[in-house]
């Protein structure tokens, strides 16, 4: 009984490459949203403010028909499971757009990081990698950011007192943000421009990007500066949220 | 409206019909499809100790070995010249010796041909049957609703510690790449194959994890050598380099280590599935 319906496959097949199944592709124009990114209250009761943050990322790709669901890539990258994640989080769908290549992300600086291009559709996530600043990204060899993935300048606020603190860290080459909301629709004929969100606040949860770090035990010499070097128990917190799509997203540009 | 197809959704689709294109598939006569489970060498005979990069071994030093492996295997199906379906639970010991040849799960009479698709599912059954193990570990996996209980030692430079962790979570593995071919009057086997150093494995996204077991070790907060998941549940695993989770709202080491429970089925050997916790 196989025959038939292999034989179907192959009518059905001989279509595939037809015009007719040619979606429309749009270009997508990616810029950084420019709203100050605010204060947030941490769990160890620090106000804290980021001044700019910096993070390089590799190849966005534009998701449509994910589920609420956070996708994740198993150990040995072949065994692809499904963790629960959080409403508004969708993942596991297919990238049908993109914008390859590398960027430094500049929060709340703005600017343009590309055009990128989908198919006509209804997008629902975005997923993006990670990189390390080089003299490739205009990054000078100076600039604490060079060699790094993330470098963060801020000030933190409690009972009176106030640090100003940076903190640099690096994420795995491999790491990618899966599922970062992303509501889209595009059109043809209507080139959207999206733009890309940092948040200090998980808007679902209320988590913070800096949740378990106490600047002033970090602030060994009381001076009210800190550094938070990367790999380090405070940067590896930060670090962590930042592998997190709770504090990504994108927005249509009206 | 069309959705976009993509180069990998046709190369899917493609690979499905040949494969169901098959001239095995057409074989005629029945004989015998066989399904095992098996743990391998790291869990009937441990993990051995080893230094950073080694393959094969715990990559700090430690040595883990088993005493109890239990799990529960059920709604098993098997897919292919035609479609084998065991949805019983039963519970096996995947410590106890195999001579490699894994535990017998079930064989059926079955169409010859080729079965390239498998799934099952690993979760607590409130009534299993006896697979392997004994009674008494049976009606454990029963009473606490465990679908995985792992018992064992931890060995380095004169220190061991025990630990004894039962989980609930309950898996499906679907689609599992699986190669048995039924000859007319022969036997066919699958063999479902569970990865315990993925419990050790140091992340859960990476493409290059670590075995290890030195943080784990260091949850023995009480000292008295065992260490429990109340103990592993106060590790708090954020301010850490390794034990990265992604998106999951996961910040200790007992969540991290139900969520790497997830992640120890396979298919013969180092095959491939899908697997999903179910909600």
């Amino acid at each position: 009984m196989r025959a038939p319906m292999c034989l179907a496959a192959l009518v059905a097949c001989a279509a595939c490459g037809g015009e007719d199944d040619e979606a429309a592709r749009v270009p997508v124009q990616v810029v950084v949203a420019e709203a100050p990114l605010g204060t947030a209250t941490t769990d160890l009761g620090y106000a804290v403010t980021v001044e700019q943050a910096r993070l390089v990322v590799v190849d966005l790709a534009f998701t449509q028909g994910g589920e609420m669901h956070a996708s994740t890539v198993g150990p040995l990258g072949w065994l692809v499971g499904v963790a629960h994640a959080h409403p508004g989080h969708t993942a596991g769908g297919e990238p049908t757009g993109e914008l390859p290549g590398r960027y430094v992300v500049r929060w709340p600086d703005g600017g343009a990081l590309g055009e990128g291009v989908a198919f006509v559709g209804r997008y629902d996530g975005a997923d993006f990698g990670f990189g390390r600043a080089g003299a490739g990204d205009g990054v000078m060899s100076d600039d604490p950011l060079f060699g790094h993935t993330a470098h963060i300048r801020g000030a933190a606020e409690k009972n009176g007192r106030r640090w100003t603190f940076q903190l640099i860290l690096d994420q795995d080459d491999e790491r990618r943000v899966v599922g970062a909301p992303l509501p889209l629709q595009v059109t043809e004929g209507a080139p959207p421009t999206v733009a890309f969100h940092l948040y200090l606040v998980d808007p679902i949860e209320g988590d913070t990007l800096f949740d378990g770090v106490d600047f002033a035990a970090l602030d060994a010499d009381g001076d009210g500066d800190v550094t938070l070097p990367a790999g380090e128990s405070a940067s590896n917190r930060v670090r962590r949220g930042l592998q997190s799509h709770e504090h990504f997203g994108f927005s249509e540009r009206k | 409206m069309r959705r976009p197809k993509t180069g990998l959704t046709w190369a899917l689709a493609l690979a499905a019909i040949a494969a169901g294109c098959d001239d095995d598939d057409d074989a005629a006569g029945a004989g015998t499809l066989a399904v095992d489970v098996y743990g391998e060498a790291f869990i009937e005979e441990g993990i051995p100790a080893g230094a950073p990069g080694c393959d094969g071994c715990v990559e700090d030093g430690w040595a883990v070995t088993f005493d109890r492996f239990l799990i529960v295997v059920q709604d098993i199906e098997v897919r292919g010249a035609e479609t084998v379906r065991a949805p019983e639970a039963r519970v096996f010991d995947l410590a106890r010796p195999s001579s490699g040849a894994g535990h017998p799960v079930f064989d059926r009479a079955a169409a010859a041909g080729t079965y390239d698709a498998l799934d099952y599912r690993v979760a607590p059954s409130r009534e299993p049957a006896v697979g392997n193990a004994t009674t008494d570990d049976v009606a454990l996996m029963a009473a606490e609703g465990y679908s995985l209980y792992v018992e064992g030692r931890a060995e380095k430079d004169g220190t061991t510690l025990t630990f004894n962790w039962g989980f609930d979570t309950d898996t499906r593995y679907t689609a599992c790449e699986t190669g048995a071919q039924v000859a007319d009057g022969g036997t066919g086997r699958s063999q479902l194959t569970i990865h315990a150093d993925h419990l050790l494995y140091d992340d859960l996204d990476s493409e290059t994890p670590q075995v290890v077991f030195g943080l784990i070790a260091s949850a023995d907060a009480d000292g008295d050598g065992a260490i429990t998941p109340a103990e592993l549940a106060a590790v708090d695993i954020t301010g850490e380099t390794r034990y990265q989770v992604g998106s999951r709202d996961i910040t200790d080491l007992w969540g991290f280590l139900a969520a790497q429970s997830h992640t120890l089925g396979h298919i013969d050997g180092e095959g491939h599935c899908d697997f999903q916790p179910a909600e």
